[in-house]
């Protein structure tokens, strides 16, 4: 098993004028599971490909197992990767599929056979060997992508948005299936994806990304509660964390549309020795900071605000209310009980506690 | 009323009648021809359409024929064909691979260059070919092989075109299992492109197979008549035969039929090779 270190890098395409990842820089330890998440074209994938050596890198160093990489080969750096159109060869079976790369580096007869069963048996795609990708499903045919990296033993998997043709419910099985295979495996993996549900799910650390660059790296639990500023506030959780342009003053936010609450001793004591009094700030909310049941309206009537609900879904367990104070929306996600109409007029309790608080300028979460 | 299946049926009714007006007419002179290779004749060209006398006569008489030596033109026409048609396949094949797949600096205007050029039809070159074989000392078979061979780079925008359909990712999945670009080539990209290579394969046999053009100024200069391929020497049974043209006739319309045999076998036993589809799979479906 092998560390890898990104030292500073950066991609640029010929002919671009920008650079598609800008100043790079992560180390991963043994067996972590790292996931790269953020939207479409942050460079997720471009980094993922310079891993591989599939892309150039412009500047910064690679080291695996504490070597430089630049400049070898994709196949020297032992490294299988599941790619998003999984990229099965379609004239081979799924057992050959599996064996390809073996065979290439020479491997014995009853060596590669037992490789192959083996991940196989791993997979549930023991009956399907002789069959070729064209008559698989989906997820049968991710499950051979995925065969085919564990086969060759590889420190280091590397996925680029695996799970993203599937469809919802296999996805979610593939996720833990995906878990499962690393706990079993201890791979250092790297995992691309658009979905913050999977990097949620699936990470040691994500790594948020946005226009080339990183936003932050930590633990789920972190990148989750701690957001660095307001791009992974926003990008992480789902229905995404409600923002509002406020101005605070003498221990009260007011957003000029009827929203004026005051801020918990803790937080207000940080944002006045920050300077933000009288200023401009945004503040954010998760949508499961939003209270409507009896017990926390009657604990803190101060934190009450009087909505209008917009649309409201019932999911179930819960449901989720767009609700708007004038011109201000948010959305919360409350007890299904606690289910409105839309039209209806209701008492939603801000749980300011739990409130992030951003610089309007730099968008960084203002913080002790 | 016209209900809307029987409008479908009407218009199913006049496709149908227009090919089979086209099908009857591209098979008549087909038709024709065989026909007039079992008549039996001895006055020269054959005035019906349907033989008033059926013989063999004219296909035993192209075989043994001793001013014209068929049997010979065949073997030539064989050899160079299929020479020039393996080693043609090869580079199309090839030449078309790394322009889909690597990337390279003089890539781009190479594609427009050959666009260009190919735009430009290939007997212009003839007399220009004629002189350098002439001076090279090979007005003959090896020089045909060659004039056929040495263009059959430019011919690569069909099998590109093919190769571009395969996915990237099937390369560099490839590549990381630890293949080289040739083991990527011959392991994944052939395997893939067998429709292409009996397409290319097919095109690039025909061409020498039918040539006139350049077998007929490459070989008209030795005047052995043995070393002629098939279409320049059939050409001659008519045109040198002095006034005797129609003594020959029915021969030449047997070898007429004679050598549109192979071609029709090759193209019957092919044909299932053009039904591509097979990178089904690859990717998602």
């Amino acid at each position: 098993m092998v560390k890898i270190n990104l030292n500073h890098i950066y991609k640029k395409y010929p002919n671009a004028d920008d650079y598609s990842v800008s100043d790079f820089d992560l180390h991963i330890g043994d067996h972590e599971f790292i996931v790269f998440v953020g939207p479409s074209g942050c460079g997720k994938s471009t980094t993922l490909r310079m891993i591989a050596g599939l892309e150039d890198i412009t500047e910064g160093t690679l080291e695996i197992g504490g070597k430089v990489m630049n400049d070898v080969a994709p196949r020297d750096r032992h490294i299988a990767m599941v790619f998003q159109n999984y990229a099965l060869y379609p004239h081979m079976t799924v057992y050959d599929n599996m064996a390809f790369s073996l065979k290439l580096r020479h491997y014995d007869k009853a060596e590669i056979d037992k490789r192959v069963k083996n991940a196989a048996e791993v997979l549930g795609l023991a009956h399907l060997l002789e069959r070729r990708p064209a008559d698989l499903s989906g997820g049968q045919r991710q499950r051979v992508a995925l065969g085919r990296a564990i086969v060759r033993d590889a420190p280091i998997f590397l996925m680029d948005e695996p799970l993203s043709n599937l469809d919802a419910k296999l996805r979610v099985s593939m996720r833990a299936e995906i878990a499962k295979l690393h706990q079993k495996l201890k791979t250092t993996t790297i995992y691309v994806t658009h979905d913050q549900t999977e990097a949620m799910t699936l990470a040691d650390r994500i790594v948020v990304m946005n226009a080339g660059r990183i936003q932050q790296i930590g633990t789920p639990k972190e990148v989750y509660n701690k957001p660095a500023n307001q791009f992974v506030a926003g990008f992480i959780g789902s229905p995404q964390m409600n923002f509002f342009n406020v101005t605070y003053k003498d221990g009260y936010i007011d957003d000029g549309q009827g929203i004026k609450l005051e801020v918990p001793e803790g937080r207000a004591k940080v944002l006045d020795a920050k300077g933000y009094n009288g200023k401009a700030i945004v503040m954010g909310l998760r949508p499961e900071d939003i209270h409507m049941e009896e017990a926390f309206l009657e604990t803190w009537p101060e934190a009450v605000v009087s909505a209008k609900v917009v649309v409201s879904e019932l999911l179930g367990a819960t449901s989720q209310l767009y609700m708007n104070v004038d011109k201000t929306e948010f959305v919360g996600v409350v007890n299904a009980r606690d289910f409105h109409k839309p039209g209806d007029s209701v008492k939603a309790g801000f749980n300011l506690n739990n409130a992030h608080f951003f610089d309007k300028e730099t968008q960084v979460t203002i913080t002790d | 009323m016209k209900s809307y299946s029987n409008q479908r049926k009407v218009s199913l009714f006049f496709r149908y009648l227009l090919l089979t007006i086209l099908a009857i007419l591209w098979l008549i002179p087909i038709l024709w021809i065989v026909l007039a290779s079992f008549s039996y004749n001895d006055t020269g060209f054959i005035s019906t359409f349907f033989p008033e006398k059926w013989t063999f006569q004219n296909y035993i008489g192209i075989f043994t024929n001793s001013q014209f030596p068929y049997l010979h033109w065949i073997i030539n026409t064989l050899l160079v064909a299929i020479i020039s048609a393996t080693l043609s396949t090869f580079i199309q094949i090839t030449v078309a691979y790394v322009l889909s797949r690597l990337r390279f600096r003089l890539r781009k205007p190479f594609l427009q260059i050959a666009l260009v050029l190919g735009m430009f039809p290939g007997f212009m070159s003839m007399i220009a070919l004629y002189y350098i074989l002439k001076g090279l000392n090979m007005l003959n078979l090896g020089g045909l092989i060659l004039v056929y061979v040495g263009g059959a780079g430019l011919g690569f925008y069909v099998a590109k075109g093919f190769f571009d359909t395969i996915p990237r990712s099937l390369d560099e999945a490839a590549e990381l299992d630890g293949a080289t670009r040739w083991q990527i080539f011959t392991k994944i990209g052939l395997p893939l492109s067998k429709p292409m290579i009996v397409y290319t394969a097919l095109t690039t046999f025909m061409a020498p197979w039918v040539d006139f053009i350049f077998s007929g100024i490459i070989l008209s200069t030795s005047g052995d008549p043995k070393t002629y391929t098939i279409a320049y020497g059939l050409y001659n049974m008519l045109s040198s035969s002095k006034g005797n043209a129609t003594a020959y006739f029915a021969q030449f319309v047997a070898g007429c039929v004679v050598i549109a045999i192979p071609i029709t076998i090759l193209f019957i036993i092919m044909q299932k090779f053009y039904v591509s589809g097979i990178t089904v799979g690859a990717d998602k479906g």
